[in-house]
């Protein structure tokens, strides 16, 4: 019996639905993981017998915590949340593909780690400052003729209480004012770009997809109306997106930019990026590449 | 300013001080979903999920109404983490 295809994500993840009917119609057997159901079963692992995938795809893992826990209950709910994390280890045989490897994974969700090698293989990156202080920031923004932006420097969203999240806003004088606010993390504040569209490109493999939209705002997923349009990127730009999700030792990511009109900029990339929101309706073919790196 | 308690200790940096609200806090938004959220269900069976459309329960690969779904309200607001 072949190994099958482990995927681990949680129930509402439809874009992992659309891959797994491709493997099932290649005959490629799958087993999925939800977080929301974990552990669902016995698990064992042993030097000389680990478990064995054909490949595992790493879109979400590890349950959320419940609102209103005891903190004897969320201390417990902690311990047993590392114990799973460090136990997905475990697969990382030799013999099993990831999509995307572990251990690049972990890495290559640090901001400051995507904006170095961007950087290092020749994407044009804003200038960017990691700071907590506001008067860094206010320095920062006045050398920079449009102003800056400022952004978290890991999710910003509030699952245990009102799910709030802290997209990315315009660096302000309301905003800097709020020195006690500043001082309680680091944030990312990165010169603003006037944005004639954004622009995501899905590296899957050698596979290059691209869309692009317009709105008027700093952070497309807060407009009303989003019209995505497929587009074909440039040479050099499908290469360099390329060569982004090599160093950062991946097969796989989302990658944001912004196109000023003139020049295209490095924002970030997403090692599990979303992509069947403009998979779908625009045909580009990522979850069908997903599925022949999986299979 | 003083800050709210909000559940979960995993906020605090100092359990039992008060500290001021942070700024990801304050510049946090609550987002409202601009499409109307289909009826979805986990089919356990299958492993994938389901999606209502006019009274009959569609495979959500197959499911129109899910394809019209802006990504903004099919997610939490950020990509997939993995872990």
């Amino acid at each position: 019996v072949s190994a099958p295809v482990l995927i681990l994500t949680n129930e509402r993840d439809f874009a992992a639905d659309g891959v797994i009917s491709r493997l099932h119609n290649r005959g490629v057997p799958t087993v999925r993981w939800n977080a929301e159901t974990l552990p669902i079963s016995s698990v064992f692992w042993s030097p000389v017998d680990p478990p064995q995938f054909r490949s595992v795809w790493l879109r979400d893992y590890l349950p959320g915590a419940s609102a209103g826990l005891t903190v004897a209950e969320l201390d417990e709910y902690l311990v047993v949340r590392a114990q799973w994390r460090d136990w997905l280890a475990t697969l990382d045989s030799v013999s099993t593909r990831w999509v995307n490897p572990i251990w690049s994974s972990r890495r290559a969700e640090n901001k400051a780690v995507q904006l170095t090698t961007a950087a290092r293989i020749g994407l044009r990156v804003p200038a960017t400052t990691i700071t907590n202080d506001p008067d860094v920031a206010r320095s920062f923004a006045a050398v920079h003729l449009h102003g800056a932006v400022v952004k978290t420097l890991a999710p910003g969203y509030f699952a245990y209480s009102d799910q709030a999240f802290m997209f990315t806003t315009e660096l302000t004088d309301e905003v800097l004012s709020a020195k006690g606010a500043w001082l309680q993390q680091p944030l990312i504040v990165q010169r603003r770009i006037p944005r004639a569209r954004d622009v995501r490109v899905i590296i899957t493999g050698d596979h290059v997809a691209a869309a692009a939209v317009t709105t008027g705002g700093q952070d497309w997923r807060l407009s009303e109306h989003t019209l995505w349009t497929a587009i074909t990127v440039s040479d050099v730009i499908a290469d360099l997106c390329r060569e982004l999700v090599r160093e950062l030792g991946l097969v796989y990511a989302a990658i944001d930019l912004i196109d000023d009109g003139h020049d295209w900029w490095f924002l970030e990339a997403n090692q599990a990026g979303e992509f069947q929101f403009l998979d779908r309706p625009l045909d580009l073919g990522v979850a069908d590449a997903i599925a022949t790196l999986l299979q | 300013m003083t800050m709210s308690w909000f559940d979960g200790m995993l906020a605090r940096r100092y359990i039992g001080e008060i500290m001021s609200e942070s700024l990801v806090r304050r510049l946090a938004l609550v987002r409202r979903t601009a499409s109307t959220h289909p009826v979805t269900r986990y089919d356990a069976v299958t492993g994938m999920s389901m999606v209502l459309e006019e009274g009959r329960w569609i495979p959500s690969h197959e499911s129109q109404v899910l394809a019209e779904t802006k990504k903004a309200d099919i997610e939490k607001g950020e990509d997939q983490k993995g872990s």
